[in-house]
Order: structure tokens, then sequence, then C-alpha cells
């Protein structure tokens, strides 16, 4: 029997490649060698060189990426200083309302505006408060800087305001260190001013005033403010003048008021109903 | 092909600098496509196995030391030469479809792909156990496609 030998040359490449995996491996394992740190920083260094031109362009990229992160980032955010300052207006609302009912001598029923309709054409309030509530016809709405309107009809739980903007409201009021007594009332010329009528001329009236209720209706208790003298007119051939008040209460961001609950002198009532019985 | 080194070492250089500066960013959902394992392919149709194992070791080499793998390219290439050669050099004869030469070169890139990761995760380069399926399928597929646009472009 024979043996065949295998010659070098058949087997040539397989013994180069295995000498290059055994190079390849000796490779991976000294990798991590000391000795072998400074051929690694030395190629680090080559590479560096050349990847430096492309850096520029990874900038650019990652710069991009952040670029509309950020603009995300910015959106989400304006939409929450949006928000904060909303809530922070109501929480002011709300505690200038809070302290005023802690100081009124009136009981009072806090309400959100359901619906406000401010055109021109029958203005009116809705709030979420009612007879339920202990709501009536006739009480003054009020908040934190004066009075709003009154109400003119109850629902279960839902009650329609008249605002001071409206032609048919009415209110007897009193202009502060003066003797001064008139009825409040609206024009319909602008939704900025209401007007004074029956003060006689020979009262000296100031801008700047303040204006508030009298009392002398049974309807509304004393000293509600209303608003502030901007100027006074003389009544043509009346002995009287027209005070124009601009009201404290913005109506345009009006979301929540309290009814007074207030309940006229049941004496004055009667009085005020045999007055009229005597001359019907 | 007439066989000339210096021609060789030139196309192997040009593809070195297209993998450093050029493939190694241009990544999808962090997958590269490696243009060296096409130029190795490339010398398996048209050289010799020994001419092909010295070019493929000294381009793997170079790519070793310019990426800091040291030695992982040099053994999956070599293994790559030893195990494909006489496959690619035979098909190469035969004149494939493009859509054969996608599936050839996939088929190549999946088996190449996955002797490379796993020696990457011999040497401690890559830590390939989470994303193993996705570098391995993803990297041969997009080494594939590029492969085939290449095969396009210089194909007659």
């Amino acid at each position: 029997m024979r043996i065949v030998f295998t010659k070098i040359g058949d087997i040539r490449d397989q013994l180069i490649g295995t000498g290059l995996l055994i190079i390849a491996l000796t490779l991976m394992v000294a990798r991590q060698d000391d000795a072998f740190q400074n051929v690694r920083k030395a190629s680090l260094t080559v590479i560096s060189y050349v990847e430096a031109p492309l850096s520029n362009v990874r900038v650019y990229r990652s710069a991009l990426r952040t670029n509309a992160a950020l603009e995300q980032n910015t959106i989400m955010l304006q939409d929450e200083v949006s928000r904060l300052r909303s809530l922070r207006e109501e929480n002011d609302a709300l505690r200038a309302l809070l302290d005023m009912r802690e100081n009124s001598e009136y009981d009072m029923q806090p309400v959100r505006v359901v619906t406000k309709n401010l055109t021109g054409i029958n203005n009116n309030i809705l709030i979420n408060a009612g007879s339920n509530q202990g709501v009536q016809v006739g009480m003054p709405v009020v908040n934190h800087e004066g009075l709003v309107g009154t109400v003119i009809i109850t629902a279960s739980n839902h009650a329609q305001v008249l605002p001071l903007f409206n032609r048919q409201f009415r209110a007897s009021i009193n202009i502060e260190d003066s003797r001064a007594y008139g009825i409040l009332s609206w024009e319909s010329g602008n939704l900025s001013e209401l007007v004074i009528n029956f003060v006689p001329q020979t009262i000296p009236v100031a801008d700047g005033l303040r204006v508030h209720t009298s009392g002398l209706s049974s309807q509304m208790p004393p000293n509600i403010p209303i608003g502030k003298v901007v100027r006074t007119e003389p009544e043509p051939g009346r002995e009287t003048q027209r005070i124009y008040v601009r009201p404290f209460v913005n109506f345009t961001s009006l979301a929540e008021a309290h009814v007074l609950l207030f309940h006229p002198d049941p004496e004055i009532t009667q009085l005020e109903e045999e007055w009229r019985e005597a001359f019907k | 092909m007439k066989q000339s080194l210096g021609l060789d070492l030139i196309i192997a250089f040009i593809f070195l600098t297209m993998q450093i500066m050029l493939f190694r960013h241009l990544d999808i959902l962090g997958l590269q496509a490696d243009v060296m394992f096409l130029f190795v392919l490339w010398i398996c149709a048209h050289r010799n196995r020994t001419y092909a194992l010295g070019i493929a070791a000294v381009s793997a080499l170079m790519l070793d030391i310019l990426t800091d793998t040291w030695g992982v390219h040099l053994f999956s290439k070599t293994l790559l030469v030893l195990g494909a050669q006489r496959l690619v050099s035979q098909q190469a004869e035969n004149k494939l479809l493009p859509g054969q030469t996608f599936m050839l070169i996939l088929s190549i890139a999946i088996v190449y792909n996955l002797v490379f990761l796993l020696v990457s995760s011999f040497a401690g380069i890559y830590d390939t156990n989470l994303m193993f399926i996705k570098y391995w399928i993803g990297n041969s597929v997009y080494t594939a496609l590029v492969g085939i646009i290449f095969y396009l472009l210089t194909s007659d």
C-alpha cells in the first residue's frame, strides 16, 4: 500500500489562510496589551485626520436634528407658559373672589359664567347657579372688581344676569365724597362707558371719583363698587348733568363671580307694595 | 480580466477610502454597508484564490488599523475568501442575472456577517447581544443592496 502525501502546493491557500487567521487572532488578543497601545494610538491619530473633514458634516447633521428638537421643545414650553399664565390669572381672580367673600357681610353663591353675550344686542350673561342654590331674581352679581349685573331669570341650576351693559339695567348709585345720587344706566354707545343721570349741576363731580351703589333701592345693598367717573357733561336745557363712568369689572375676562344672596328688608318691601297699592 | 497588483491595490485603496470616509457615515438606523466585503467578493470573482487571499488580507488589515478593530476584518475576510472564492468565481463565469447576483451577495453577506459579528463579540469590540439580529440581517441586506447597485453600474 502506497501512502500519498499531499503536496504543499495543493494546500497552499489553506496554509496561507491559516497563517492569516492566526495573525488575526493574535491581533485580536494583543489588542488589549499595553505594548500594543502605542500602535493603536498611532492608528487613531491617522483616522482622526481622515475623519476631520467629515466631522463638520456630522456636526451639521447633528445640529439640524438638535435644532428640530429644540424647536419642538420651544413650542411645548410656550404652550406650557401660556397655560401657566392662564392658570395664574384664574388663580388671582379666584383668590380675589375668596377674599371678597370672606369680607362680605352677605352670603354669597360662587358662580361660573356659562355663556357671555356682550355683542351689543340683548347683552346677557348665563351663570351656573339657580334657584336650587338660593339665587333669586333681582339679586346682584358681583366679582372682586365690582358690580356685574343683576339676576333677571332663574332656572333650577342656572340663571340669567342682566349686565351693566344692557339698556334695561338700572341701579341707584352714589358718588364718593359727595351726596350726589343718581341712576346708572347704559346708553348702548359703547361697551366701556355707563352714564349717570339726574345728578344736579350744582354738585361738583370730579373725574376719577368712585361710584358705588347707594342702597336706596331695595334690590341692592349699598357700597358695591361700580366704576370711576371719566367725564361729566351738563345736560342741555336741564339743571342736571350727565356723568360718564368706566366700570371696574372687565367683562372681557369675566369668568367667575358671586351672587350676593341679598334679601331686601321685608318691612321696606311691604311698604313699597302698600305705596304702589295706594296709587293704583 | 488581466491581473495587475498595482491596479488592484489602487482599487482596494479606493474601496477602503469609500468605506472609511463615506459608508461609515451613510448608516441607516445604525446599519452600515461593508463595501470592503464587496471588494473582496469582486477580487474572488476575478482573481485566483491565493492572490485574492493576499489582496483581501492587506486591505482587511488596513481597514482593521483604521477602524481600530485589529484582526476582526482580517479574520472574517480571510474566511470569506477561503469559503466563497470558488463559488463566486464559478458564478461570475455564469453571467448571473441581477436578481440572482443580489441573492448570491445576500447569501454570502449573511454568512459573512454572522462570522464577523461572532468574531467581533469574541474580540470584545461589539456588544452585539441586544441588536444581534438587526445588525446581522440589516447589515447584510444593506450591503447586498449596495453590492447590486455597484454590479449594475459596472456590468456591461
